[in-house]
Formats: C-alpha cells, structure tokens, sequence
C-alpha cells in the first residue's frame, strides 16, 4: 500500500520533469515547426492563388487528391521513390554499419578515415555530382572501362542517360554520398557499447565475424533502428542530387516526388495541388516509419 | 606453449588490422574525391573546369581565383555571417534539444507516444512544400531579412532531439537508479550523470548540427535579402552569372568554407576516443 | 570544466539572441516605417526594392537616386542560377518587400497568367509610351492577352558563332548572312571532318528546352487552328530530325554526352572543342571576360540559317526579359518610374555588359561597337544583333500554358535524342500530354 503510493508520487515527479525538460523545446518547435507545416499541408484542400491573399483561398476538399491518381508525373515520382528508398536503406545502413565497426576497432588511422568518409557529405553537392558524373560517364568514364575492359560487357549502361539505369546511377551516389554521415551517428552509439562483452568474446576466440553478428548487431539493434528510420525519411524526401544531376530525366526515370512539388509549386503556381502531394508523400514516409517502430518494439522487447 | 599461441594471435590480429586499414584506406580515399575535384576546380580557369577528360591536376594553373573571392565580394563578411548563424543555431540547439531528448529517452510522461509521434512526423514534411507559408508566417513574426529566420527554427532541431534521444537511452537506466533513489532531482542526474556519458553523441550532434547550418543554401536564400546578411552559401552563388557557370570562383570560396569543418570534425573525433578510454560505461 | 564552459557558451548564445532579436526588430521597424503611406513619407524618401541577377552599376541608381529625391531605389543582388526565380516568386507572392521583379525569357507569362505583377497599361497610357515604337519586336515579351505587365530591357539574339582560326585552317569558306538550314549542315559537315582527328565536332547545340527549335521556329507553330497542339508540324519533326541526325553523325556533340558531361557552350566553344556554336548574344559577354576564358582565336557571327528557301533572311532566334512591378507593391509609381528611368537610360550600360538592350530609341550608330567592345567580334558582326531588319522568331512557347507544353515536350524528346524512343513514339507522347494538360 505504502510501497504503490510512493511510486505514484515518483512517477508524478517524473511526469513534472518530464513535461519541464520538454517545454522550451515544445513552445519552440510548435511555433517555428509545427505551425508552418501545419498551415501548408491545410493547403493541400484548397486551391490557392497567393497572390490574391487570404481571399484567393478556397476550399476544394478532396480534389487535388483526385487529380493526384493520374497524374503521370506523380505515379512515377512516387514509383521511383519506392525503388529509390528500399535499395538506398538498407545498402547505406549496412555499409555505414560495417564501416563504423571497422572505424571503431580494426583499424589504424582512424580518425583520417573518419574524414575521409564524411568528405562527400562536407563537400560542395557540385563537386559531388560532377565526381560521379565523370565515374558514370558512358563513352569513357572509368566504371564503362572497366566493365567493357575487364568483364567484357558489350554494350554497357549509359547511366545517367538512360532510363533504366539513371536511377540506379542516382542511389550508387547518393549510398556513398550518406554513408560516412549514417557512419558517424553509429559510431557515436557504439562508443557507449559496455566493452566487458567484447572482451570476453574475444577471450573465448570468437571471430571478428562472429563478433559481429553475435554482439555488434544485437546490442546496437535500436541504434539501427533508429538509422533505418532516419535513413528511410530522409530517403523519401530525396532532391536535390537528381535535381542537379537529371533534373528528373530522362522523361519521368528519375522524377521523385519532392521534385513534382517543387515543380508544381514554383513553376505552375499550383500551390495547394504541390501541397497534396506533399501530403501524400507525409503518408507513405508515415506508414514506413510506424511498420519500423512497430517491429523495432517486436524485435527488441 | 601457451605464450606461442598468445603471440601468434596477437600477430594476426595485427596483420588483420593492417589489412583492413588498406582496404578500408584504399575504399575511403575514393570518398576524397569531390574535394580534390573542389581543390583542383579552385586553381583552374572557368574554360577548363568542364573539360573531359577530368584532369586533377589542372593545365594551366590560375592563382587568382582565391584573390578573387576575396577581393570581388564580401566574403568576409560572409564568413562571418556564416559563422553567427552557426555559432548561435548549434550553441541553443545543444542546449534545447538534449533537454528534449532527456524527457523523451528517459523519462516517463502522458502523452509522451503522441509527442514523440509528432517530433517524428516534423520531419517527414519536405522543406521545399513550407517555403512559401513559412516566408508569408516569418514575415508576420518580423523575422524575415534577419540571421533569426535561420538560427530560430535550427535551435529546434527534431534532428537533433532523436540523435540525442537514441544515445541517451543507450546508456543503462541502472546506471542511474541509485541516484534517482537516493532522491537527486532530474535536472542534477541529467546534468552530472548524463550529459558526462553522452560527450561522443553531443559531439555528433554538434557536428553534424554545424554541418547542416553551415551548408544550408535555401533557407539563406529565401529568407535573407539584404547582401550584408548573406551567408557563404549563398554570398558564392553571386559568382554564378547567366546562361554561363564559374565554378573555379565558387570552388575557391567553399574550398576555403570547409575549413572550419574540418577543424571540427577533427575536435570532435578526438573527443570520441579520448572519452572512450577514460568513461567507458560499465553496464 | 567542460560542462561548465558549454554552460556559459549557452548562456552566451541565449544574451546574444536576445541582442540579435532586439537588432532585428529595430530593422523590422525601420522597414515599416520605409513603407509608410507616402502621405507621411513626404521628407523620408520611399524605398523601391529591385532585385535582380544581374545588377546594375550603383552609378545608374546613386544618379537616379539623386535625381529622384522623393525614392530611394535599393538594388539587391541574387545568384543567377536555377533557384533564382524562387526567391523571386516567393517575394512577390508573400507580399515581400519588392518593387521591381524581373522576370528572365519566357518565363514569364505563367507570371502575368498568376496575377503575380500589376498591369502596366495605365502609367504606360499616362506616360504616352508607344511600345511598338520603342521596343519593336520586344513588346510583346511583356504582354499578355493585349495588357501589359513588363517592359522588356534585356533581350537574347541567337546566332551562330564560328571559330574563324579552324575555318581558315579547314579552307572553308565563313557561312554566309543567307546561309540555308541545308548549307548549315554541311558546313557543320566539313568542319566535322577536319576536325574529326582532333575531337573536334563541326557545331555545338545546347540541351536547353526548345533548343532545337531555333531555325525551325521560322516555320513551325505550336498550336492547330482549334488550339491544339502541334507538336506533328512538319517543321518541328525536321528540326528534331536533323538535330538527331547530327549526333548520330558524330557532327556535334550528342545531346546525352552534352547532358553527361554537363558541357556548357562556352567553355566548350571557347575552349576549341568545336568550330561553330549556335549560342545567345551572351557569349558576347563571356568572350570579353578573359580571366575566366582565355582563348586566342579570331570568332565571328553569322545569322542563323533559313529554315528554307522560302523564309525570308536574315533570321534570328531572340527572347527578352522583363522588368515588372509585384501585384503586391506598395510603390508602384515610384517603381514605375525607376523602371522606365532603367529601360529608357542605361541602354548602353545594358549593351557594354554583353545584353542586348530593348529600347530602340537609345540605338546609338556605336551601340554595336560598345556591345562588342573587348570581344574579338568586329562591329560589323556585333551589328548584326541590333538590325531592325531581321526576321525575329523565338522557339520559346509564349502562348498561355507555354511552361507546361516546354516541360513535357523536354521530358519525351530527351529519350528521342537518347535513342530510346522512336520519333513517332515521343510526337505521339507530346501530344496526348499536351492536350491532356491543354483540356484541364
């Protein structure tokens, strides 16, 4: 009896500072945050000329979403962005993890390599682009020698050029683009990995692979977790390497869906349409990072 | 017998490491690329940049590029400006974000699922949709054409709150049960117990923080219209001219605007080590 | 020690807000009272906020400001590069402190389409403006349905551009003024096969939208008699015919390498990688600027080709671009007044910095020589971007719904260029979305 109301009266303290550490954070982000995005996906039930104000506002309910179903170029947007996001998440989370190990215990020069592999994610998206547009460059680039050179492909991918591997061109770049950035995160997480079992492991001669898949993985399964959401929200939000390098092209290859916004945004002034398919592409990152959350909860507890 | 053995593993764990340091090396240096294309675009001519196949080393060397930025444009200043924003965007965002973080990785609340769920949602909004509303609601607030318009919004990083979150409850809640017991309040467990065990994860989130401030390009763009407020991001785009491209300029400029990137990065990747050795958390 | 030091750092930071909020707000309210009714504002001169990409020597506006001391015109600068246009909509749509918006080629009858800029037909009424007679041809960039909303002051001609060391050295003779679509091919042809050894492609053509459609402008119409579009018309299926047919004959560079390797015109032309480039009157520009391109070889212009016999020469290709006030302006007569100050005086500071300027009256017989002074174009060719007797066509669709009709006609004829889809295949994808977007 005694033991239940002073766990109540801890837990009430808990509450009481949980709600005062969040505070200045929640006063803030509603209003720089979470105003503004609320007011634009509003938008996306109106047809708005901004121009006119407040007075060119109006009400259409559903219609944009109507137009949304066939609207070529978002069907395909929202098709490449699927394939974009399920081949980027899980190449760059497992390289980045692999990586992070390596950087965290296996090697000399740590530090330097660190850098290094952040360099892309520093570095001017131009220079980016331009590197990998020199890689991918169809008459003579390096990967085309080596592919028709060394493994005598006859006639091999035109990259960014093409419509079946432009986007295949894209998520190569944009893996190794992200990849020290999703390695630095882990890293800091595997800092806190308790080393005792590490040490016994390798007392009892386990392998580094062994290593690996037996403690690396599960201890630092949240910490993944969190990386795939991060990773997977992110990818959906994906512009601006296709937009400096294919702009899209060639025809709807390689069109994303922040792409048809910004499109229908700034270019036809269809303010309230762009925000729909912002609302659309809020439901699809939505509904991927609950099926994360829910199976993180299944698979860690 | 047994000192063989010891030694023979000690011996392959070597060799294994310095195999993996030349692949590992060997596969990094290829992410070192944009930057020697930055470095050597730096030192070119516009009418080479372009030119296939990339040379690295450029043709005829062009020193005035470096004179250029600096003389031709404000970029002083625009360092400046770059480094304000910065310095008070990340400073705040530490402070808010990893008391956010706290409540949300450690404590207990109603309405802490729902709260979480719309941090999280925050982030699933393109930018490029809240361009137009938030310039329109900004310049409501009178923020608009001020460095506030940038650094406001970046204290509230949900970003940063999540990173911050996923180290705080990596740390065992043993760790700090006797505390709690004991009766220390949260604000001493979070400030003297905490934040001490989370430095590698602060130093991510600063870095990574840094790095998203200092390279953002379109919020600068947007909200600030007087040159004197202009940050390096956008105060090098005033190189670009029409239907034409100078990219050795602009080059020049980031080259010289990584800097303090690298500087930082290398802070806080020494920090990682150092706090590993010292406070390795014992579970 | 550490946390301590990010204590005080903090601490630091939230002071230095506080400053950084007081500060703001002081220019907030400065701002404000800028914008004040000008009833109040009669000692305090208005500030006209003109942003623009390509800003004006400060002398134009300190003189203009100290001829006008009731307006105080404020230039701002922004990048000239793709997002450009956003910050400026993003201004004039927000009701953002801009007076003067201009508005690059083409780009802006969705603009006047949107209600973004005021119609101008009143001061232009009231000043007594004949704009056939002041802009010619250039007019009718800023007009919409017969109201005008801009007064163009920058303008683009096309021509082509060759590299005269390369021709003398190939023994072929400079195109001719009366040059024909067919003799364009086949001196890009022979230039091709002088250079062929060296890499060096006969002629450049860039991938911007409608590029193709240059010379075949003459010709060609976008839209049938009932408003559809027609995208069949023979003389756009030659054009893209024959642009293809010059890729896959290696006489200039093809249109995926172009994207590929993200070549530009001209670094390319003005790097020798090509003897001809069909290129905008700013390469005019570019040419003087020798620090970023040095180069050392003589260049001269001709017009473009004639699509054929039957269309009259000379021809060129020109867009203009606008100077329009926002919808939203508070000072529109102020604003209207530093645009016409801009249009009608600094035409030879618009000329000198390699723009074609717009206003005819202010054709001087040395604007020609100004325009190319410092370039190694002689007056006699730089004359040929300011001649009132060139037959102007544009390749730009200027027609409401243009944009959209330009995107999607982008987005299909690359995969033709690309080889992946047969003509017949893209004109048939062009047209069902063109008329579908057409229908809405």
């Amino acid at each position: 009896m005694k033991r239940k109301r002073k766990l109540t009266q801890i837990q009430l303290r808990e509450e009481r500072a949980g709600y005062a550490f969040l505070l200045p954070s929640l006063i803030g982000t509603t209003i720089f945050i979470i105003i503004p995005i609320v007011m634009s996906l509003l938008l996306g039930f109106t047809e708005w000329n901004p121009m006119k104000g407040l007075a060119g506002l109006e009400f259409v309910g559903m219609e944009n979403f109507k137009n949304i179903v066939d609207d070529e170029r978002v069907v395909s947007a929202l098709r490449n962005n699927l394939i974009y996001s399920f081949s980027y998440v899980p190449l760059t989370i497992s390289i980045a993890l692999v990586l992070a190990t390596f950087l965290n215990k296996y090697v000399f020069f740590k530090i330097p390599i660190r850098m290094m592999t952040f360099m892309p994610y520093i570095s001017s998206l131009v220079s980016v682009a331009t590197v990998w547009m020199v890689l991918l460059y169809p008459e003579s680039g390096p990967v085309n020698s080596i592919l028709t050179n060394v493994f005598h492909v006859a006639d091999p991918p035109k990259w960014f050029v093409s419509s079946q591997w432009a986007l295949i061109g894209i998520i190569m770049m944009s893996v190794w683009h992200d990849v020290g950035y999703y390695c630095i995160i882990l890293l800091a997480n595997m800092q806190g990995l308790p080393q005792e079992v590490y040490e016994s492991a390798a007392v009892d001669g386990a392998s580094p692979i062994q290593t690996f898949f037996r403690i690396t993985i599960p201890m630092m399964s949240s910490s993944l977790f969190f990386c795939i959401t991060l990773a997977t929200i992110n990818s959906f939000k994906i512009f601006d390497q296709v937009n400096i390098i294919t702009e899209g092209g060639p025809g709807f290859s390689t069109t994303v869906l922040v792409q048809a916004i910004y499109y229908y945004a700034f270019k036809e002034y269809k303010i309230g349409y762009a925000a729909a398919v912002a609302i659309v592409l809020f439901l699809v990152i939505f509904v991927f990072s609950t099926i994360l959350q829910k199976a993180e909860e299944k698979l860690t507890y | 017998m047994k000192e063989k053995l010891n030694g023979n593993y000690k011996a392959k764990r070597l060799a294994g490491r310095i195999i993996a340091t030349v692949i590992i090396g060997g596969l990094a240096l290829m992410f070192v690329f944009p930057f020697l294309w930055m470095l050597s675009t730096s030192f070119k001519y516009e009418i080479d940049v372009m030119e296939f196949p990339v040379r690295l080393i450029p043709k005829n060397w062009n020193f005035k590029n470096y004179a250029t930025v600096f003389l031709k444009s404000d970029f002083p200043g625009y360092y400046l400006n770059s480094i304000k924003v910065t310095f008070f965007a990340v400073a705040g965002e530490l402070c808010i974000t990893t008391m956010a973080a706290y409540a949300f990785g450690r404590l207990n609340f109603r309405g802490k699922k729902f709260l979480f769920t719309l941090y999280l949602s925050t982030m699933m909004v393109p930018g490029q949709v809240l361009l137009l509303p938030k310039y329109i609601y900004f310049s409501q607030l009178h923020i608009t054409n001020t460095h506030l318009a940038l650094i406001l919004p970046s204290l509230f990083s949900v970003f940063g709150v999540l990173l911050m979150r996923q180290v705080f409850m990596q740390i065992p809640f043993e760790y700090t049960e006797a505390a709690y017991i004991d009766g220390a309040s949260h604000l001493r467990i979070f400030w003297n117990l905490i934040l001490p065990l989370a430095k590698p994860g602060l130093m991510t989130t600063l870095l990574l923080g840094f790095t998203w401030s200092w390279n953002d390009y379109i919020n600068p763009l947007v909200f600030l219209s007087n040159e004197e407020l202009f940050t390096l991001t956008v105060g090098l785009q005033r190189f670009q001219e029409d239907a034409s491209t100078n990219y050795a300029l602009i080059m020049a400029g980031a080259t010289v605007s990584l800097i303090p990137l690298i500087i930082l990065f290398l802070f806080t990747q020494k920090y990682f080590i150092e706090s590993f050795a010292s406070a390795g958390v014992k579970g | 020690m550490k946390r301590r030091t990010m204590f005080m750092l903090c601490l630091a930071a939230a002071g230095a807000l506080a400053g950084c909020g007081s500060s703001a707000d002081s220019a907030g309210t400065q701002a404000s009272a800028d914008n004040a009714p000008a009833a109040e504002a009669s000692k305090e001169p208005v500030v006209i906020n003109y942003y623009d990409w390509d800003i004006p020597d400060q002398k134009f506006i300190d003189d203009f400001n100290a001829a006008n001391p009731d307006i105080k015109v404020v230039v701002h600068s922004i990048p000239a590069n793709g997002e450009r246009l956003t910050k400026l909509d993003i201004l004039a749509m927000s009701g953002g402190d801009m007076d003067v918006m201009p508005i690059s080629d083409g780009d802006q009858f969705t603009r006047f389409e949107s209600g973004m800029l005021a119609p101008l037909d009143e001061f232009i009424e009231r000043d007594g403006i004949d704009m056939e007679a002041s802009f010619g041809k250039y007019a009718i960039w800023g007009q919409l349905d017969g109201t005008y909303y801009g007064i163009p002051f920058r303008a683009t001609q096309s021509g082509v551009y060759y590299n005269k060391d390369m021709f003398d050295a190939a023994g072929v003779p400079y195109p001719s003024d009366d040059w024909t679509l067919e003799e364009y091919i086949e001196t890009a042809r022979k230039m091709a096969e002088w250079g062929k050894d060296d890499g060096i492609y006969g002629t450049y053509l860039h991938t911007y939208a409608n590029e193709w459609a240059t010379v075949a402008a003459q010709k060609g119409k976008w839209f049938t008699q009932d408003g559809k579009c027609n995208i069949k018309d023979p003389a756009w299926v030659k054009a893209l015919e024959t642009r293809k047919m010059l890729d896959d004959e290696n006489i200039q560079m093809p249109y995926g390498q172009i994207v590929a390797a993200k070549a530009v015109i001209n670094s390319s032309f003005l790097g020798g990688k090509e003897a001809m480039a069909n290129a905008g009157s700013w390469l005019v520009r570019d040419m003087k600027n020798k620090e970023k391109f040095p180069f050392d070889f003589e260049v001269g212009v001709a017009y473009l080709p004639r699509f054929d016999e039957t269309v009259e020469g000379p021809c060129s290709n020109y867009s203009a671009s606008v100077l329009g006030i926002p919808a939203n302006s508070q000072h529109k007569e102020e604003a209207w007044r530093f645009i016409k100050y801009y249009v009608e005086e600094c035409s030879d500071y618009i000329a000198a910095s390699g723009n074609l300027p717009t206003y005819l009256p202010a054709y001087t017989d040395d604007i020609a020589t100004i325009f190319c002074d410092g370039s190694p174009l002689s007056p006699e060719d730089g004359q040929k971007f300011f001649s009132d007797s060139v037959n102007l066509t544009t390749n730009k669709i200027i027609e409401s719904g243009g944009t959209e009709y330009m995107q999607i006609a982008k987005e299909e004829i690359e995969q033709y260029f690309n080889g992946e889809k047969t003509l017949e295949e893209t004109l048939d994808n062009v047209e069902r979305r063109v008329n579908e977007a057409l229908a809405e």
